[in-house]
């Protein structure tokens, strides 16, 4: 009995602790001074707090941050900007593809900001009035088992018959490869695009959950190459699996190779306008871009000149697919019924 | 007057938190360019996919509530009414999946099965690959979810035999053996509870989706969460996830329309009396071996995988710098929250005991919907109720937080401290009353401390469910102020896996402690 | 003849001592009346007797066989033959009236013609032939009681022990049911231990008549 007194007393020193602990980690004190910036993440939190951190130790200023994954289809942070429209909380979104930046636009949660740091990235990455801005980009490659003979050259192979039931994507409804699709619909127009997506079904194209997943399953042999985000196969070439990474639809009359850049945005109405400019700016910087590439999720940098790892190639060196990532984004709320129907379980 | 006043304030505490939010986002539902229009709710079914979707879901709940029923009740049983050695360790081992967020138990039993796993030492190559294919898709969510969710029927089970009056057992005991007792007497008699139990683990499981997700296995509630960010609409997306809330509450309130009928459960017991016991003789070595080897295989093996692939021990550093404030943050919270809702439970299961508000069925009820729509709504509802200019103290502070966790888990206060109450006789109170005793000192000096025991469990256990939170929490967490849970969840999108199973125990030994703690204490009264 | 036997008895509950050394024997046939005030060991007693606790010291021995002794329960309950009337009835609150007498029969493997005629004539002797599917919630005390005493009976134990059954009546009630008890003792034969701390039902009751007082003996007698 004396032992359990003692045992409530120490029970209840540690929660009065606690209260006190947790008081002083959590009041929001001096929100609207320029000391602090809110900033919404859809990039992975591995990659992106250490260079919030860094912008934190750089400029005094502190980093207030919600952080979302692409596991979870980045559904916390977009729903809250759209919930909160009528009284932003964040001043800062950082997307890690310009589609759901061009959604912000639209819905009127945007603020334009044209950052000088931007100067030298090229205007395809950056929207036209100054909504968002792209930065450090994943190009959308095909990952490929070293021990299969042929090499895949073009996105087209997915529907070629040579690899018929060779090949697997990711469930099209989802991430960078719903944007990937809508894309292929605003180059190609729709009628080729809806006639590949077909072609894709006959050839028995099989569908995974995520980007990752495709990428483990060409590793793994189960299947010879598919379509992903050129992290994830970095990823696993810096695991020593037995995967190569092949940039799609080169050389002269190629379509090219999607780019998805990460993207910064300024919301409007945001509480802490200065800061939230001068993260901007740090983000768009050459740094950030150098810092991302030779992280592990090797990004390409879109400032000419910034240092790379070698399993990168340089933008320059790239065929880049020619898009307008505004009519992409439209297309993509446009074939939502044909994807879901596509994508539907048999 | 204080009387209505106190009653009154634990409903609309319970309206502006929950009802308020989820019934904004209905509302929104419901239109579709400023008209009145149930085209959203028309439109769900229409593809073949929302059927299969809805079908994947049934039957991963049911087998995982028939998995749990059949295996919980026995294992109840043994711990709860044999001479079994061990049983308060036993228990409290296979209590642990059922106290962190679900989606590490499938982690960790993934880190098992894994080509750098654990196993890898003691199975062969090829057995190792054909479990884990086999973990991928239903198998794999059925066995992590009836890992999480077994503790609940166990410990129900537990709980209910001590609260069967001893003398019926005893008279069935004078003609009949221990296994004819259970099946005819004892079971029967606890029978509603079990019932609650497998219903309370289906609705559970219909509103899991980290679980599936990561096991990449399609069912409704993943759909209605992705919803949310596929088309950015929120009236589509919660009229996706109405069809799974509806199917949870018809459940839950056939079952609180049932466990009325069968009022012999509340019994007093003559006090004093204990129940007896089941000596188990020659089969009790081998039933020991045999709960500990399922204690071993479901619960420590996974967490020993945990444990080895973290075994560096700079990674902990690293796990606690990136982590300890976060840690911090998710006791303070779910104290806040369970400490709340212990008064608040307490309050509402009054009001329902004596029907002291006219709506007090309402706030039964309500209390359960919420428990049974999924988190993302309420989290949604939360923000376009509390996000506006007048209501900042609350949006930007972690009150919001504590609103999601009050609104979530007030059923679970509620009804514990409900079933206490009805072992109170109403004599207490009003002997009281005569004695002049106004209403809030017979509350205080007379039911509390009467229903301690209630109250302490319902602290305790939403306690528990607030600290492993993953959904609520992700979407209303105010900037820079994120629970552990949600930490683990966004740093495992390409974090490094020794890091992330490091969190991961940090996370299990900060649920463990202060559940172990109130264990020893519950045990030793 | 002796039926019951106990020889030494020791019994702790919660480090409390309840019984102390104690040694009793009872007649076969004999109604023997435990009388004691309330919390003086008298149900710890039935307990022991009826096997679902073990003494701490002491043995016990039924027909002169040795069924407990000290920690150790050699006979289970189900083996002894032992029909018990408990102080709150425990009538099985999900069973109908037939029900709670069957399952007796059933547990003891009685063949289903055989459990269907001495189920009826059991409810006949004690009046409730019509009852016979009402659950317990819809009868009324005196009934219950009844239903208490035919299931304790049905299986024709040798030894029945009844905890005060009647503490729960009105007075009325209780004299007449009191009895209908002796009545079908005598009807029946068996040997009864019963147990009370009201005088007058000690009176109309027993033929012996043990007085517990703090876990002792104080005394016991004859009566006529």
């Amino acid at each position: 009995m004396l032992a359990s007194k003692y045992v409530r007393i120490a029970l209840g020193a540690l929660f009065f602790a606690l209260f006190s602990a947790g008081l002083i980690s959590c009041t929001n004190k001096g929100h609207d001074s320029e000391k602090t910036v809110v900033v919404y993440v859809s990039e992975d939190q591995v990659f992106s707090e250490p260079i919030l951190k860094d912008f934190e130790k750089q400029t005094g200023i502190r980093v207030k941050a919600v952080y979302d994954t692409e596991e979870a289809k980045s559904t916390g942070v977009m729903n809250r900007l759209i919930a909160e429209k009528n009284n932003p909380q964040a001043d800062v979104y950082w997307a890690n593809e310009p589609i759901r930046a061009q959604v912000l636009k639209e819905k009127g949660i945007a603020a334009p900001y044209v950052s000088k740091n931007a100067e030298t990235i090229s205007d395809v990455f950056k929207d036209k009035e100054g909504y968002w801005t792209g930065f450090s980009a994943r190009a959308r490659v095909l990952i490929m088992n070293k021990e299969v003979d042929s090499e895949p050259k073009s996105i087209f192979d997915l529907a070629s018959p040579e690899w018929k039931g060779r090949a697997v994507i990711a469930n099209p409804l989802f991430g960078t490869t719903t944007s990937h699709v809508a894309a292929l619909f605003t180059v190609l127009g729709d009628e080729r695009a809806l006639a590949f997506m077909e072609s894709l079904t006959e050839n028995k194209v099989a569908i995974s959950t995520s980007n990752g997943e495709s990428a483990d399953l060409v590793a793994s042999g189960r299947y010879a190459f598919s379509l992903v985000d050129s992290d994830d196969a970095v990823n696993r070439i810096r695991q020593g699996r037995p995967v190569k990474m092949v940039y799609p639809d080169q050389g002269e009359r190629g379509i090219g190779c999607f780019i998805v850049p990460n993207v910064v945005v300024l919301i409007k109405g945001a509480r802490h306008p200065e800061a939230a400019r001068r993260l901007i700016d740090y983000l768009l910087s050459p740094q950030v871009e150098r810092k991302l590439a030779f992280a592990d999720c090797a990004q390409i940098p879109l400032h000419k000149g910034v240092e790379i790892p070698p399993e990168l190639k340089p933008l320059d060196k790239i065929n880049v697919m020619k898009v307008d990532y505004e009519k992409v984004a439209k297309k993509m709320l446009e074939i939502q019924p044909f994807l879901r129907k596509w994508a539907g379980l048999k | 007057m204080t009387k209505r006043l106190a009653l009154w304030a634990a409903a609309l505490v319970l309206f502006f938190s929950g009802v308020l939010p989820v019934l904004s986002m209905l509302h929104s539902s419901l239109l579709l360019e400023g008209h009145l229009s149930f085209s959203n709710y028309l439109n769900i079914f229409s593809s073949e996919r929302e059927w299969i979707l809805l079908k994947n879901s049934l039957t991963l709940a049911f087998l995982v509530s028939l998995i749990t029923l059949f295996l919980g009740v026995p294992l109840g049983l043994l711990l709860g009414k044999t001479d079994i050695p061990f049983k308060r360790q036993l228990s409290l081992i296979l209590c642990i999946p059922i106290l962190i967020p679900p989606y590490i138990v499938a982690v960790s039993v993934d880190n098992c099965l894994g080509q750098e796993g654990l196993l890898r030492l003691f199975l062969p190559a090829w057995v190792l690959s054909s479990l884990s294919s086999h973990y991928l898709g239903l198998g794999g969510s059925v066995f992590v979810l009836s890992t999480v969710y077994l503790p609940i029927p166990m410990l129900l089970t537990i709980s209910l035999l001590k609260n069967v009056n001893p003398a019926l057992e005893e008279a069935a005991r004078l003609s009949a053996k221990w296994p004819l007792v259970l099946k005819e007497i004892t079971l029967p008699i606890i029978r509603p509870g079990l019932i609650l139990s497998a219903i309370l683990v289906f609705v559970l499981c219909l509103g899991e989706f980290s679980v599936p997700s990561y096991l990449r296995y399609q069912v409704f509630s993943v759909e209605s969460f992705t919803q949310f960010s596929a088309v950015y609409d929120f009236g589509s997306a919660t009229a996706q996830s109405v069809p799974l809330a509806v199917v949870a509450l018809l459940l839950l309130v056939a079952e609180s329309l049932y466990s009325r009928k069968d009022l012999f459960l509340s019994t007093p017991l003559v006090s004093g009396t204990k129940t007896l016991e089941i000596a188990l003789g020659n089969s009790r070595p081998y039933l020991f071996i045999l709960v500990s080897a399922l204690a071993f295989l479901i619960v420590i093996l996974p967490l020993l995988s945990l444990f080895y692939s973290s075994l560096d021990f700079s990674v902990y550093k690293e796990a606690i710098k990136v982590a300890g404030d976060a840690l911090t943050r998710s006791f303070f919270y779910a104290f806040l929250a369970a400490s709340l809702l212990s008064i608040l439970g307490f309050l509402s299961a009054y009001t329902i005991k004596n029907r002291a508000i006219w709506c007090w069925r309402l706030v039964d009820m309500t209390s359960l919907f919420l428990f049974a729509i999924p988190g993302t709504v309420l989290g949604i509802g939360l923000i376009a109720t509390w996000n506006n200019p007048w209501t900042q103290f609350v949006y930007s502070s972690l009150l919001i937080i504590v609103f999601g966790y009050v609104a979530r888990y007030h059923v679970l206060s509620s009804r514990i401290i409900l079933s206490q109450l009805y072992l109170i006789s109403p004599s207490m109170e009003e002997a009281a009353q005569l004695a002049g005793a106004g209403w809030l000192s017979r509350m205080l000096f007379i039911l509390t401390p009467l229903s301690k025991r209630g109250i302490m469990a319902a602290w305790l256990c939403v306690f528990l469910f607030c600290l492993r939170d993953t959904d609520i929490s992700l979407i209303v967490y105010p900037p820079g102020c994120e629970t552990l849970p949600v930490r683990i969840f966004t740093l495992m999108a390409n974090g490094s896996p020794g890091l992330i199973s490091s969190l991961c125990m940090l996370m299990v030994v900060s649920v463990l402690v202060p559940a172990s703690i109130f264990w020893h204490l519950r045990w030793s009264r | 003849m002796v039926e019951v036997k106990l020889q030494s008895i020791t019994k702790h509950l919660e480090g409390r001592l309840v019984l102390k050394d104690i040694d009793l024997e009872i007649v076969k046939g004999a109604r023997l009346v435990l009388l004691g005030p309330s919390g003086c060991g008298k149900t710890t007693l039935l307990r022991l007797i009826a096997g679902f606790i073990a003494p701490d010291e002491g043995e016990i021995f039924i027909s002169g066989k040795m069924v407990s002794r000290a920690g150790e329960i050699v006979v289970p309950p189900e083996e002894r033959g032992i029909g018990f009337v408990f102080q709150d009835l425990a009538l099985w609150p999900h069973m109908s009236v037939y029900k709670n007498l069957e399952f007796v029969l059933k547990a003891q493997r009685v063949p289903k013609t055989k459990r269907i005629e001495r189920i009826k004539k059991m409810l006949d002797m004690v009046g409730l032939q019509d009852l016979s599917s009402r659950m317990p919630a819809q009868l009324s005390g005196g009934q219950r009681q009844r239903v208490a005493l035919a299931r304790a009976l049905v299986s024709r134990p040798s030894l029945v022990l009844m905890d005060e059954p009647l503490s729960s009546l009105d007075w009325d009630l209780r004299a007449h049911l009191a009895k209908r008890i002796c009545k079908l003792q005598e009807e029946i034969e068996f040997t009864m231990v019963y147990v009370t701390h009201d005088r007058d039902e000690t009176k109309q009751l027993a033929t012996q008549v043990v007085v517990i007082r703090n876990g002792t003996i104080k005394g016991d007698g004859e009566q006529s």
